[in-house]
């Protein structure tokens, strides 16, 4: 007994197949004891639920009212058989009744050789069928496992191409990613250093500055950052406070569009920054 | 005197005998008329499927045979398999989706009998319960559902969500259980 055919054995017991997979699994039943036995236990099992449900007793006119219908369709049969049984009174009529039966014996026995050969050629027509069933089932069984090697394939495949994704999204962003060192030609800035990394997809950047001398008073370093187009009209990307050492790194993103980024600049503004670049705010670090 | 078994009583009913009929029905439409109660949840359906059931049992009575399994067994299989008919063409009008997966059958509930037919039948129902009990949750619910509300193994698997291949193994591996902690069928 296969593991399929245990499974139909358990889906039979709960009345849960087709009409067809109940017939298949009937005509296995027939040349398989075990199997038999099987859908056997698992019904009896099943049939054992009923035990937790509360016995009810029915309504008293259930009874009743069965046994009567179990009378009329008593009397219903007689009345059928016992009508032909009064014509027969009749001596004349009677052996024209037997001739008639042997007549009908004869062509019955022929029925029956025929039938009977019919049932060797069906007997013959189901082993084929079965074989063809068992075929079906194998290759199935050979389909499925491929499937699976195939799904783990798949799998493979995929993981291997989101890897593959990741890298190459990692190397375009560094693709689109610029770096650019500031230079300033003030004496006292000789020792700073500012480098800006500029992503013009995200239009963001960082700003990493060390050494800088701290701010005067009522002054902040601000960063500019100028557009290819619009050369004339600086575009603002924060105010930068350093700590004591002249240090910071910052994330920026300029408040207007870039659409080509042409420099950065590092200016010192009246404190708080300006929303426009004017002429007052010394530019301290530039680049390229 | 010893009480006559229950497959004494079928094969007395097989021969055409009225009394027997009638002792059968006094021994079994308590089950079977519970159990058609709890599968239609109605009253007037649930006596219908009684009358059909008994009929049906009197005229294929001589099909039983006592070496394939219990007289009650095969009782039960015919008075479910006609409720469930009855109940399958019932809810082609109901949707899957309004029904609750709550639990059909209270495990830890103990049934109210007593008197001495029910003696047996409690030390059996004790049983049924320690072994349902003793099942995961997956199967047991599966087995519940396909028992007592008669859902194919595709609507189980629309109803709890779970892949065909899970739901056949759930009732497949739960079935084989209870059968195992049941003693092989021999309670």
């Amino acid at each position: 007994m296969t593991e399929h055919q245990e499974e139909q054995a358990a889906l039979h017991a709960l009345h849960m197949l087709d009409p067809h997979e109940s017939r298949i699994l009937e005509s296995e039943m027939r040349s398989d004891s075990r199997l038999l036995e099987c859908v056997a236990e698992l019904e009896e099992s099943a049939a054992k639920i009923s035990f937790l449900l509360p016995e009810q007793t029915p309504p008293p006119e259930c009874r009743r009212e069965l046994l009567t219908a179990l009378k009329q369709r008593r009397r219903a049969n007689m009345a059928a058989i016992s009508t032909p049984l009064r014509i027969f009174r009749n001596p004349w009529l009677a052996w024209a009744a037997a001739a008639g039966l042997a007549i009908a014996a004869v062509g019955l026995w022929n029925a029956s050789q025929s039938l009977s050969s019919k049932i060797v050629s069906l007997g013959e027509s189901e082993t084929s069928a079965k074989s063809e069933a068992a075929k079906a089932r194998e290759i199935n069984d050979t389909f499925s496992s491929s499937l699976i090697e195939a799904d783990h394939e798949l799998a493979h495949v995929k993981s291997e191409l989101r890897a593959k994704i990741t890298r190459l999204n990692e190397a375009g962003q560094v693709a689109r990613m610029e770096a650019v060192v500031l230079r300033s030609a003030i004496k006292r800035y000789d020792e700073g250093v500012a480098i800006v990394i500029w992503d013009s997809e995200k239009q963001e950047g960082k700003l990493k500055l060390d050494k800088l001398p701290p701010a005067p008073s009522n002054k902040d370093y601000q960063l500019w950052v100028l557009d290819k187009k619009t050369p004339g009209s600086p575009i603002s990307a924060g105010v930068i406070k350093v700590d004591q050492r002249g240090f910071a790194t910052v994330t920026f993103k300029p408040t207007g569009e870039i659409s080509e980024m042409s420099k950065f600049a590092l200016s010192l503004e009246k404190q708080g920054g300006v929303s426009q670049k004017s002429q007052d705010g010394p530019i301290v670090f530039i680049g390229p | 005197m010893e009480k006559e078994t229950d497959e004494s009583i079928l094969k007395r009913v097989a021969a055409g005998d009225d009394a027997a009929f009638a002792a059968l029905y006094d021994r079994f439409s308590g089950s079977l008329y519970a159990l058609a109660h709890r599968i239609l949840e109605d009253e007037q359906d649930a006596r219908d499927a009684l009358q059909e059931g008994f009929l049906y049992l009197w005229e294929k009575a001589s099909n039983f045979d006592p070496l394939k399994s219990k007289a009650y067994t095969w009782s039960v299989m015919i008075f479910r398999h006609k409720a469930i008919d009855r109940l399958r063409s019932r809810r082609r009008r109901l949707k899957l989706a309004d029904m609750a997966a709550h639990d059909l059958i209270e495990v830890d509930r103990v049934n109210p009998e007593a008197g001495d037919q029910v003696a047996a039948r409690s030390d059996d129902a004790a049983a049924v319960r320690r072994a349902m009990k003793s099942l995961p949750d997956e199967q047991r619910k599966c087995i519940e559902w396909a028992f007592l509300r008669g859902f194919t193994h595709l609507q189980l698997a629309e109803f709890f969500g779970q892949p065909l291949g899970t739901v056949k193994t759930n009732i497949r591996r739960g079935l084989l259980r209870l059968r195992d902690t049941l003693g092989g069928g021999e309670s």
